[in-house]
């Protein structure tokens, strides 16, 4: 190698200016908001769901690219004819090209979603960790290996596990749908974009839907068949939409009613975690808040639903509460009793995305 | 010397003891030298651990090759930070026989202060010391602090690094041995379908106070294979006339995986119903 002579002056010029460079980053950047990532509940039930219904759990992986590019347009199109345009687009691109051909892999949210992400962090981060909860849920009821008995006890303790993380979980105390429906900014999402709307309501079907088949088939064979019917329920749904769509947000307890008997805490945090979705959706679209204070309304009301003291539902309320919104059919139809129909056919034409 | 079959062979090993592990998707997870030097500003999950089992072929101007395979082990001990420790062994086949050993130890921490605002990048600091242990791991003691910053723009994320050493002249190791300073910026961009992230950086670094400064550009690529494991890849090349390797080659395999003993204690908490 070729060599200089002593410079010592010089690494002290770079030790300056990297000190420099700590002093004035690590002050402010304290006072912002922390990455706070935790690692999942570890266990060799973990990705069987993966293994045993790929079908299933890659499409949970389009989800989450559908509930990330809805936030992000939503956020940095303000204009409500651009943000019309760009959903109709995401939505072609969803349901023609990405479902149809989902990600082996889990969707890295941040990439999809930077302006977001960065605007709510906190929300972004809670809604992955009962994500997280709702894959490994699918992971126990699709391991073979264990008993009934051994199942329950499991989810049990991945929801203490869930809840460990007190800044990031969802209360599993069922919270009052006004919260949802009765807010100055509530229902904009929905009015003004009906289809995506409709199809995040199908996810939210699936999603607590394909707990059933899970509970209910009596042996692998039947669980397996369960869940292709529920499959085919969902690609029926994308049918004529949003007519085939859910007409009210599905809840937990109505549409996974077994599921909600055997862990009624993970059945009020999903429903908590879907009306939060809502709710978010409503204040990125509302004109009513301005985008000066979104991030403070979406923190405020995440603040509301990790407080399982007040604005709350009795047990009793909350099972009745799909009633009083119209029933099951109402909610998508159930996720059992299905017999399979079809599986979706290759798209006609592929939707580039933009 | 070695030959570069040999040493496919001794890469395969290496993958196929790490696969043993559990780990989560992290493809995104940019670590130092997977495949590129400059990383990004994140740690490893808390209570996570990532096993890295890397190789890297190294061509030097003078004809010497260096075969380094360099065990990590990171953990995320406390929220928003991570402790590592690195083991390298290494091979130097120049003229003569080829010397065989361990190449130092490194112990790291890496401290993030926050993920990126509106405002501010992500902004981390790791403070790594490099201690001389084996054959090949010189005979100085020698540290380093580390600036990182990771800003997105899309599905692309541009990382800058900044690194000052600490510590006596002397023989450094053969593989991470600490450097006087280095600076550099690496751009990456994901491909979310296939679960890959492509890589390219440039950086200068200088080894000691008495060598020139070296100017490298790398390109390279992180991909899920599985939802527990990923594979790099990298290439780099010095810039300058005589200065730095002729190429280098890197190929690793990453896992994290949890252990639940070292999890949380956890209660029940009530929930279903009104807690009032």
């Amino acid at each position: 190698m070729r060599t200089r002579g002593h410079t010592g002056a010089e690494a002290r010029k770079h030790r300056t200016l990297v000190l420099l460079a700590l002093l004035s980053v690590a002050a402010p950047a304290q006072a912002q908001e922390r990455r706070d990532e935790q690692f999942y509940y570890p266990g060799s039930f973990n990705w069987t769901f993966l293994r045993v219904y790929p079908e299933a759990a890659r499409l949970f992986n389009a989800f989450d690219y559908g509930h990330a590019v809805l936030y992000e347009r939503l956020y940095t199109l303000p204009d409500s004819a651009r943000q019309a345009r760009a959903l109709d687009r995401e939505y072609q691109f969803l349901t023609r090209d990405l479902l149809v051909r989902p990600p082996r892999f889990a969707v890295a949210e941040e990439a999809i979603e930077p302006t977001y992400a960065r605007l709510a962090w906190r929300a972004k981060m809670m809604f992955d960790w009962a994500h997280i909860l709702h894959r490994q849920i699918y992971d126990v009821y699709a391991d073979e290996r264990l008993g009934d008995s051994a199942k329950i006890e499991l989810v049990e303790r991945l929801t203490d596990y869930y809840l460990s993380n007190r800044r990031l979980a969802f209360t599993p105390v069922p919270k009052s749908m006004a919260l949802m429906d009765e807010q100055y900014y509530s229902q904009v999402f929905r009015r003004r974009h009906p289809r995506f709307n409709g199809l995040i309501w199908a996810y939210h079907w699936l999603q607590v839907g394909l707990y059933e088949p899970l509970i209910a088939g009596r042996s692998a064979d039947e669980r397996k068949a369960g869940v292709s019917a529920a499959l085919a329920r969902f690609w029926d749904m994308l049918r004529e939409a949003p007519a085939n769509m859910p007409q009210v947000m599905p809840m937990t307890a109505t549409v996974a009613p077994l599921f909600t008997a055997r862990h009624p805490r993970a059945a009020a945090i999903f429903d908590n975690l879907h009306m939060m979705h809502d709710i978010i959706s409503d204040i990125l679209a509302a004109d009513t808040v301005p985008p000066a204070r979104k991030r403070e309304v979406i923190f405020a009301a995440l603040d509301e639903f990790q407080d399982g003291t007040r604005n709350v539902m009795s047990h009793e309320e909350w099972l009745e509460m799909g009633h009083h919104m119209g029933g099951i059919e109402a909610m998508g139809g159930p996720a059992t009793g299905l017999l399979p129909r079809r599986q979706p056919a290759a798209p006609a034409q592929q939707h580039r995305h933009p | 010397m070695l030959t570069l079959r040999r040493a496919a062979g001794a890469a395969a090993l290496a993958a196929a003891l790490a696969s043993a592990a559990h780990a989560q998707i992290d493809y995104r997870n940019l670590d130092d030298d997977r495949p590129t030097r400059v990383e990004d500003a994140y740690p490893v999950e808390r209570y996570a651990f990532e096993a890295i089992a890397p190789y890297r072929l190294e061509r030097e101007r003078d004809g010497t090759t260096l075969h380094a395979f360099i065990w990590e082990l990171a953990w995320g001990a406390v929220r928003n930070g991570q402790l590592g420790l690195k083991l390298p062994v290494a091979a130097v086949a120049g003229t003569g026989a080829t010397r065989w050993g361990l190449s130092g130890a490194r112990l790291f921490a890496l401290y993030n202060f926050n993920t990126e605002s509106p405002v501010l990048p992500a902004l981390s600091l790791r403070a790594d010391i490099a201690m001389p242990a084996g054959s090949l791991g010189g005979d100085v003691t020698r540290g380093s602090l580390k600036v990182l910053a990771t800003r997105s723009f899309g599905r692309n994320r541009l990382h800058l690094n900044g690194e000052i050493g600490f510590g006596s002249e002397g023989a450094v190791a053969a593989v991470e041995g600490a450097s006087r300073w280095w600076y550099g910026a690496a751009l990456d961009r994901t491909l979310f379908r296939h679960s890959t992230l492509v890589i390219a950086e440039v950086y200068a670094v200088r080894p000691r106070l008495s060598e020139a400064t070296e100017i490298h550009a790398s390109l390279g690529f992180r991909r899920q294979v599985s939802p527990t494991l990923v594979i790099d890849a990298g290439l780099s090349r010095g810039l300058r006339r005589d200065l730095g390797p002729e190429i280098e080659f890197t190929l690793g395999f990453s896992h994290a995986l949890g252990i639940a003993a070292l999890m949380p204690r956890l209660e029940r908490a009530a929930g279903g119903g009104n807690e009032n």
